[in-house]
């Protein structure tokens, strides 16, 4: 059984998603910090204890 | 849960629709494991093995780990945010920029880079299980024409039945298999205790004489090889709802694996002229060593290509005809090529791996660039959850007839970008990639193609939901 053509399983799960309450979270400050720690700031200090050892 | 409500949940872990909260169970430790049994794999030690090529071992080492730590960000940063918000895979991800049609281009993109990657894992195990059965004198040289093909296809006859149950195969298998990562460690403790001064003394074989440049094509490595997550990062970061608990298990489960298991191939390749371990450890310890050996490039190589076939399985699923196809049969489609690579062309796929590589950046770094333009810049991370599955005239991701000129545009030229600044094939280079890279200004002139070409062409003429 469909909706305009779509599964009705995937239009209830599309529908439920819709509302931010059931969608997950995207990147927090947290994240951030750690991401920037992790693959920005540690890969310069790395390149340049590397380039100068 | 009521057994209805399982078997759904079950349908659509092996499906391309949205997963729900209620099945999206995966915490920080799960993903950080599955993660970490994907990146690690023998692939570290070709890739160790190419910048041993041009870097001594502690250079090779920073320029490898710096790279490895780039790239992933990059991709954490481009794919992850509409996956985990929405429980999707990477295809699903690219439909507000490529469009409703669009999409088959980074699929096709995706299918490509796991064959390839599957297949030379495999190649990999196979090469090193023949090599061991000669030395264990089970087998003779002449007798091994048939060996790594039959190999091949009873490791594809293995991952097909792993994942039979969907995702839960793929955890289950990253819990036993994540352990191979422990005797990747006691492999490179074994040729650093035995042979340091060797290697601290080792020269590169093909250095270029500037050490820029030999520098900056050790960070391309890095950041190239871990572009390669792209394709594999959806399907499981879908498992966890919050990209809190995802960051860090992201960047050290899928990032920090690469540039220390590749230490072995770098070590590998300069003191004694081989990056397999297989065939290194039984120089080093004997046979016993080399049987370890063998065993972790099995676990290794398997835990990632149950990985890759999962991913690749559920990026099928968004082509309409496979939309109904069985799962075993999507399994088949999916693991069908490397076998066929395996049995008709193992050693010329094996013999070209530095332009597989650079295909791959080539390929997915304007995808990146784009992406991040587009969900941050253009988007401000607002995302139509129902465009991303319906396509039909009027639907935001629709554009013109289903494709978006401006993401078109975007990755041609940073197509033309990267090829300016390194040929995927020589590997001669242009300024000012000593000192830039290629992937990093492709994936910025790429993110700023998209965004002009969208300003210009796609929002004036109201498309695209922006």
């Amino acid at each position: 059984m469909t909706t305009e053509g779509i599964p009705a399983e995937l239009e209830r799960r599309i529908s439920l998603l819709e509302n931010p309450a059931n969608q997950g979270e995207d990147f927090d400050g947290t994240s951030w910090f750690w991401l920037i720690v992790l693959g920005l700031a540690l890969p310069v200090a790395i390149l340049i204890i590397g380039w100068l050892s | 849960m009521t057994t209805t409500e399982m078997q759904i949940t079950a349908e659509a872990d092996k499906s391309a629709w949205p997963l729900l909260p209620v099945e999206r169970t995966w915490g920080s430790w799960k993903l950080g494991i599955s993660l970490a049994t994907a990146a690690a794999a023998t692939w570290c030690y070709i890739i160790g093995e190419y910048v041993g090529y041009y870097l001594g071992f502690g250079k090779g080492f920073a320029a490898l780990t710096a790279g490895s730590m780039i790239g992933m960000l990059i991709v954490a940063v481009a794919a992850v945010p509409i996956c985990i918000r929405f429980g999707v895979d990477s295809i699903a991800s690219t439909k507000p920029q490529f469009g409703s049609k669009g999409w088959i281009i980074p699929a096709a993109m995706q299918q490509i880079s796991i064959v390839g990657w599957n297949s030379l894992l495999l190649i990999f195990f196979a090469k090193s299980t023949t090599q061991l059965l000669i030395a264990l004198g089970i087998t003779a040289e002449g007798e091994t024409s048939l060996l790594v093909p039959v190999t091949i296809f009873i490791a594809c006859a293995l991952v097909f039945l792993f994942l039979l149950k969907g995702s839960g195969g793929l955890d289950r298998i990253a819990k036993i298999l994540v352990a191979h990562v422990l005797i990747g460690c006691w492999m490179l403790y074994i040729l650093l205790s035995q042979r340091w001064d060797e290697l601290s003394n080792a020269k590169p074989a093909y250095a270029s004489g500037d050490p820029v440049w030999d520098y900056t094509t050790g960070v391309e490595i890095g950041i190239v090889s871990l572009l390669s997550w792209w394709p594999y990062i959806g399907a499981m970061v879908r498992m966890a709802p919050r990209g809190r608990t995802a960051a860090v298990p992201i960047m050290i489960g899928m990032g920090a694996p690469v540039p220390l298991l590749s230490l072995i191939g770098v070590a590998g390749i300069l003191v004694l002229q081989v990056s397999d371990p297989a065939q290194w450890l039984r120089t080093v310890g004997g046979p016993t060593y080399g049987i370890i050996a063998l065993i972790f490039v099995a676990a290794a190589n398997l835990g990632t290509a149950v990985a890759g076939v999962y991913a690749s399985a559920i990026g099928l699923r968004h082509f309409p005809m496979l939309d109904k196809c069985s799962w075993p049969m999507l399994l088949l489609l999916t693991v069908g090529p490397v076998i066929l690579v395996g049995f008709f062309i193992p050693e010329l796929f094996f013999a070209n791996f530095g332009s597989f590589l650079a295909f791959i950046g080539v390929a997915f770094a304007p995808l990146c660039g784009i992406q991040i333009a587009d969900y941050y810049v253009l988007r401000n991370r607002r995302i139509d959850v129902r465009g991303l599955f319906v396509g039909k005239p009027g639907s935001p991701y629709r554009f013109w007839g289903g494709w978006n000129p401006a993401s078109l545009i975007a990755m041609a030229v940073g197509c033309g970008v990267y090829m300016y600044l390194l040929n995927p094939l020589t590997y001669a280079s242009h300024k000012p990639y000593d000192f830039t890279t290629a992937s990093l200004p492709t994936i910025v002139i790429a993110g700023i193609v998209h965004v002009i070409a969208t300003k210009i062409l796609v929002i004036p003429a109201r498309k695209g939901g922006y």
